[in-house]
């Protein structure tokens, strides 16, 4: 989904790394505390769309933006941590699953683009993990609440199954299963 | 894992034959049911050197390229035809024998032998299966080791010396039944030819013998390729042993071989299938190469916790540097499968991902390697279930326990590499079937598609098939790596890179080559209509080629058996020719021999009475093709 970011970028860490000329050390933390911040902002819009999502088609829509995001977070954090990487891995999967669920859906807009394409975040593996889960399961539960309000039957199959799959990444990556 | 390999069968047999040959001085023995016995063992022992083969005794004499070992194969092969029929000629001759109504206990080990000899050739058989073109196709990732020169070499081998162990047995045989046999012996009813043919038997079982030798001489044996024979499993898919709580490490590690099997098993023909089954999907492959990269991670966790190890412990089999070594590899390789599932992330199949059996096994495959590296039992891909590290002394707690993880990770890591092998092969089929799809707006502004997903550029599809072949590469080389370190340790997976090492060099057996028609149109029909009756194989008296070349005093027991095969197949093509004939064809007129095969066949005794007459008739009709005629003959 090689499409030109559009909304949110990460990019700041690296601005203000240049601008600050902070020694090496002092440069990475604030890096990473700009990568967090990025990733809490992030998460907290598609959060937002997600729960303002119109209908079936919009819901449909946030879905498939919430799933390429998480795509782009896992791939990038799973390397961050020896034992993360198993479940940010299989995570990833579950997020294509769950978008490719949603290309399914008769009602997902065939016009739509997406608002904008995550670039790699910073950041600690387990908070990364613990705002994914947290994603994830907001997102099961609108998809959820989709299916049982779509007419087409179809509508209702995708929603189901891409709610399964944001099941799954809650699961892999919540602190408590 | 504990499922029966081919060396159990060996080894049994060989206990009952050692049981059989057993000579007890002065013993007197009715030699039917022995014989019966002896017959039947050689038969089977004929029938290892047939499949060996690559052509018969008639054809190899005209041929330069063989091996030394083929020959070996056709050589051992025709004299223990000869020795075979012999037997069964004995054991007919002597079975009016009165008194030999119970068999001997040394008959039952023979025939005991010879049951574990034929359960063996049914094992190796389980691998190899014929296509619908009558040619012999791989039924299992194993084939390729079984057909290999190696395991032909230890095989061969092994019937020779079988042959050499029954071949005093047999001449003693012949001694006792002459005993056996006097006038005032028990069994007077039992006739003077069968001590001849018992004696004429032994002759040959020596002959087949010594026909292994020369093989030897010029390419010896190696222990590996008993070592190989030995351990061919059945070719079967084990049943699968779900991940349970609490298995401690050998369990773990038996469950990893359990589920390596079952990977390679499920990767057979899914090429084919790839091109129309909706069961087999973008999702499917892409979670298979997802627990690839989740497998290498984890195998290089264990490896190096491993070489920890091995620098604790007082002489390891592997060094610590050599399992580092390995470790490395694993880090190239899931970087390989990391990049097959990106790929994957932007194609699509028009099905969703429904679970495969393939995906079962890889599962079983990454929980039980993730309980082998992490300190819990209970341990899952999810971060609830993370833990500590297992402690190394934990893991291998001495040489073998560290012999046995190895053997688990290679064992895993050569599954992925058959996976990566199939999967590669799958996609591609998928492809070309147009059965692979990109998101309509990945693709450039000029692809004017007014649906969501578009068929995959062929620049796509292609990237991904190069991404599959990085991940088979690094995955062989990680395979091999582990392979060595296998053999240098002695694991239980030595097996399989001595297989792996097998298969690149395969022996020629007969049906993996179109055979010949032998209607080819042109070729003369047979000058005579006579019918080869004498043939040791027939009647066990020499044919006029074994006579001409006993006429040049040649004792030599190869060039004899060779002989004697030729009159065997000539006696054969005769009676084929003679079943092929035309029935215009003018009866028995002799024609002036203008060729070396023409004046032989005018030197075969004749029986005019005894020709056959089907197959004429079909063939009066028109000039159906060889096959058809042979079909039309067996329908009359």
């Amino acid at each position: 989904m090689a499409g030109k970011p559009r909304v949110y970028r990460a990019r700041a860490g690296e601005v203000l790394a240049g601008r600050m000329r902070s020694p090496p050390v002092i440069t990475a933390a604030l890096v990473r505390a700009e990568g967090r911040r990025v990733l809490v902002k992030q998460m907290e819009l598609v959060r937002q769309r997600i729960l303002s999502a119109d209908g079936v088609p919009g819901v449909l829509s946030a879905g498939w933006e919430t799933f390429e995001l998480v795509m782009a977070v896992t791939a990038v954090s799973a390397d961050r941590s020896a034992d993360m990487y198993p479940a940010f891995t299989f995570a990833r999967g579950s997020a294509v699953s769950g978008r490719n669920a949603i290309a399914f859906a008769p009602s997902m807009p065939a016009s739509y683009a997406p608002s904008g394409t995550a670039e790699p975040v910073t950041g600690d593996a387990y908070q990364v993990a613990d705002a994914v889960a947290a994603l994830a399961s907001a997102l099961s539960a609108r998809l959820r609440d989709a299916a049982g309000r779509a007419a087409d039957a179809d509508d209702r199959a995708a929603c189901e199954n891409a709610a399964g799959h944001a099941d799954q990444i809650s699961k892999l990556l919540a602190q408590r299963g | 894992m504990a499922g029966a390999v081919f060396g159990d069968f060996l080894a049994a047999g060989r206990e009952h034959l050692e049981a059989a040959v057993a000579v007890r001085a002065g013993k007197v023995t009715p030699p039917s049911a022995i014989a019966q016995g002896l017959a039947r063992l050689v038969t089977v022992m004929s029938r290892y050197c047939d499949e060996l083969a690559p052509c018969d005794e008639a054809e190899a004499s005209g041929r330069d390229d063989l091996h030394p070992w083929e020959r070996a194969a056709i050589d051992a092969g025709t004299a223990l035809h000869i020795a075979a029929g012999c037997l069964r000629r004995a054991a007919a001759q002597a079975a009016g024998d009165p008194v030999s109504g119970t068999a001997p206990q040394r008959a039952r080990q023979l025939e005991a032998a010879a049951t574990e000899l034929a359960a063996g050739r049914d094992l190796l058989h389980t691998h190899l299966t014929v296509n619908p073109d009558g040619l012999m196709a791989d039924r299992s990732d194993w084939a390729s080791a079984v057909t290999s020169v190696p395991v032909a070499r230890a095989l061969a081998n092994e019937i020779g010396q079988w042959s050499l162990r029954l071949a005093p047995f047999t001449a003693w045989l012949a001694g006792s039944a002459a005993a056996y046999a006097r006038p005032d012996g028990p069994g007077q009813a039992v006739p003077a030819s069968v001590r001849t043919e018992l004696a004429t038997a032994s002759q040959w079982l020596q002959a087949a013998g010594a026909a292994i030798r020369p093989a030897l001489d010029a390419d010896p044996v190696r222990p590996a390729d008993a070592e190989l024979l030995r351990a061919i499993p059945a070719g079967t898919v084990p049943q699968r042993r779900p991940a349970t709580a609490a298995e401690p490490v050998s369990e773990l590690c038996d469950g990893i071989t359990i589920s390596a099997s079952r990977l390679r098993g499920s990767t057979r023909d899914t090429a084919d299938r790839a091109r129309w089954s909706p069961g087999l999907t973008s999702g499917g492959w892409q979670w298979i190469a997802q627990a690839a990269a989740v497998t290498s991670h984890l195998s290089e966790m264990a490896l190096r916790a491993l070489a920890t190890r091995a620098g604790q412990l007082p002489g390891p089999p592997i060094s610590e540097a050599q399992l580092s070594n390995a470790a490395d590899f694993m880090i190239g390789m899931r970087a390989a499968w990391h990049q097959v599932d990106r790929l994957w992330d932007v194609m699509i199949t028009e099905t969703r991902m429904l679970p495969t059996q393939a995906m079962t096994d890889a599962s079983d495959l990454v929980l039980r390697m993730g309980r082998l590296v992490w300190d819990d039992p209970h341990w899952t891909p999810a971060r609830s279930r993370r833990s500590a590290l297992r402690d190394p002394a934990a893991l291998a707690p001495g040489t073998g326990a560290l012999a046995t993880v190895v053997a688990a990770v290679h064992q895993s890591v050569d599954a992925l590499a058959r996976v990566a092998q199939a999967d590669m092969e799958a996609v591609e089929a998928a492809g070309q079937a147009g059965r692979l799809y990109v998101p309509t707006r990945s693709l450039p502004a000029d692809y004017d598609i007014p649906r969501p997903f578009a068929t995959a550029p062929v620049s796509r599809c292609q990237a991904l098939h190069e991404a599959y072949r990085a991940a088979l590469d690094t995955t062989i080389q990680a395979t091999r790596a582990l392979g060595e370190l296998s053999i240098r340790a002695g694991t239980p997976s030595k097996a399989l890179a001595l297989a792996r090492a097998a298969a690149t060099a395969q022996s020629r057996r007969r049906g993996s080559q179109p055979r010949p028609d032998d209607g080819i149109p042109g070729y003369p029909p047979p000058l005579s209509s006579t019918l080869f009756t004498h043939s040791r194989a027939a009647t066990g008296r020499p044919g006029p080629v074994e006579e001409a070349i006993r006429a040049h005093q040649v004792s030599d027991p190869v060039m004899l058996m060779r002989a004697a095969a030729i009159d065997d197949a000539a006696r054969r093509l005769i009676l084929q020719a003679e079943n092929a004939r035309p029935a215009s064809s003018p009866p028995d007129i002799p024609r002036p021999a203008n060729s070396a095969a023409q004046l032989a066949a005018q030197s075969f005794p004749r029986d005019p009475t005894a020709r056959p007459a089907a197959g004429r008739q079909a063939r009066a009709a028109g000039h159906p093709t060889s096959s058809a005629r042979r079909l039309t003959h067996r329908i009359n």
